[in-house]
């Protein structure tokens, strides 16, 4: 099953995110609050990540893949430009990496990086294109209901 | 070890040429001279038209550098681990795999804070030539649309750079040589409520 999808920029402002089965729409202000909650735990756990590595090499492979507690798992997916894609599944899950980095590497750099109206800065994204290529992605995806 | 990588990374700029689409590169060049001409009549000084053409490249860079990361393969090869291997990324694996040049670095220093990318081609300026009051004292800076590419890519890297052309081809040099000055690794960002 899967839950959410929230894409956080550089500045760790949530400019995406999408919502899938759940019972209700989730209230817009406590929607702000767990994106402010999000941001906030994926900044402490990458220091953490790095901090506990058994190597102590920066650049080694410490960056954070999913976690799992019993009702959720989350996973998430970093570019090196501090572009982040989170993806909020059912905790049965499997590993989702690779349908987050497919959502990056052609949907976000072809339909928001290349287009002129995205600003870089700080913006939301605000396109049709991405938002299929989300929909189709997610909705195609072998676990979006089960 | 370091000759190897050198020839992995040259390796890695072919096979992601070859992926990339093309476009006609006398197209691309007269486009970008059409481009030039209309700042040239535009600004005020062929100076203020050469840094135009440096913050169109930063605004290009901020974005193709997703491009770069997602299309290069340069990731399955790991991260850049210190300014002279960023410095090999991006001649022999961004300058080919965006404009079909071989690049190397050239004069590196020592302290690992500069280095030159030298290549000899330069599509963007294939048909172009500066008129005597342009090019004496390099007033017009021609091709620096890429000084301003570099730029912006490494600021998404966390890697602060003032780009400049050192040696222009159209100035009349052997070359085209443009040197890269690192000012500042970036610390992360952080979330804006971060204690």
């Amino acid at each position: 099953m899967i839950y959410a999808l929230y894409v956080f920029n550089r500045k760790f402002s949530c400019v995406y995110y999408c919502e899938w089965n759940r019972p209700e729409p989730s209230d817009p202000e406590k929607l702000a609050a767990r994106h402010k909650l999000i941001s906030g735990m994926l900044y402490s756990l990458k220091q953490f990540c790095v901090k506990i590595a058994v190597e102590q090499d920066p650049n080694d492979k410490t960056e954070l893949h999913c976690y799992r507690t019993g009702a959720y798992k989350l996973h998430v997916y970093e570019a090196a430009t501090g572009m982040r894609f989170v993806l909020m599944t059912d905790p049965q899950a499997p590993d989702m990496n690779g349908a987050l980095c497919t959502l990056y590497q052609t949907d976000f750099v072809d339909y928001v990086a290349k287009n002129p109206l995205y600003n870089p800065a700080g913006d939301t994204i605000n396109c049709d294109l991405f938002s299929a290529a989300v929909q189709r992605l997610v909705r195609g995806h072998p676990n979006f209901r089960s | 070890m370091a000759a190897s990588k050198d020839k992995d990374k040259a390796k890695i700029g072919e096979a992601a040429w070859a992926r990339m689409d093309k476009v006609n590169s006398e197209l691309l060049s007269l486009t970008y001279g059409a481009l030039v001409a209309q700042l040239l009549r535009d600004a005020p000084s062929p100076e203020e038209a050469s840094a135009q053409l440096e913050r169109m490249g930063y605004n290009i860079g901020v974005r193709l550098v997703e491009e770069f990361l997602a299309r290069s393969g340069a990731r399955a090869a790991g991260p850049c681990r210190d300014v002279a291997e960023t410095a090999e990324t991006v001649a022999k694996v961004a300058f080919k795999m965006f404009l079909g040049v071989s690049a190397t670095v050239a004069s590196a220093s020592a302290e690992h804070r500069e280095f030159s990318v030298a290549f000899d081609e330069n599509p963007l300026a294939e048909f172009a030539e500066l008129p005597e009051a342009l090019a004496g004292g390099a007033r017009l800076q021609y091709s620096n649309v890429l000084c301003g590419v570099i730029r912006g890519a490494l600021e998404m890297l966390q890697l602060r750079v003032e780009c400049r052309f050192v040696r222009d081809v159209l100035a009349g040099a052997d070359t085209n040589e443009i040197r890269v000055v690192v000012k500042e690794f970036m610390a992360d960002d952080k979330p804006p409520d971060a204690e």
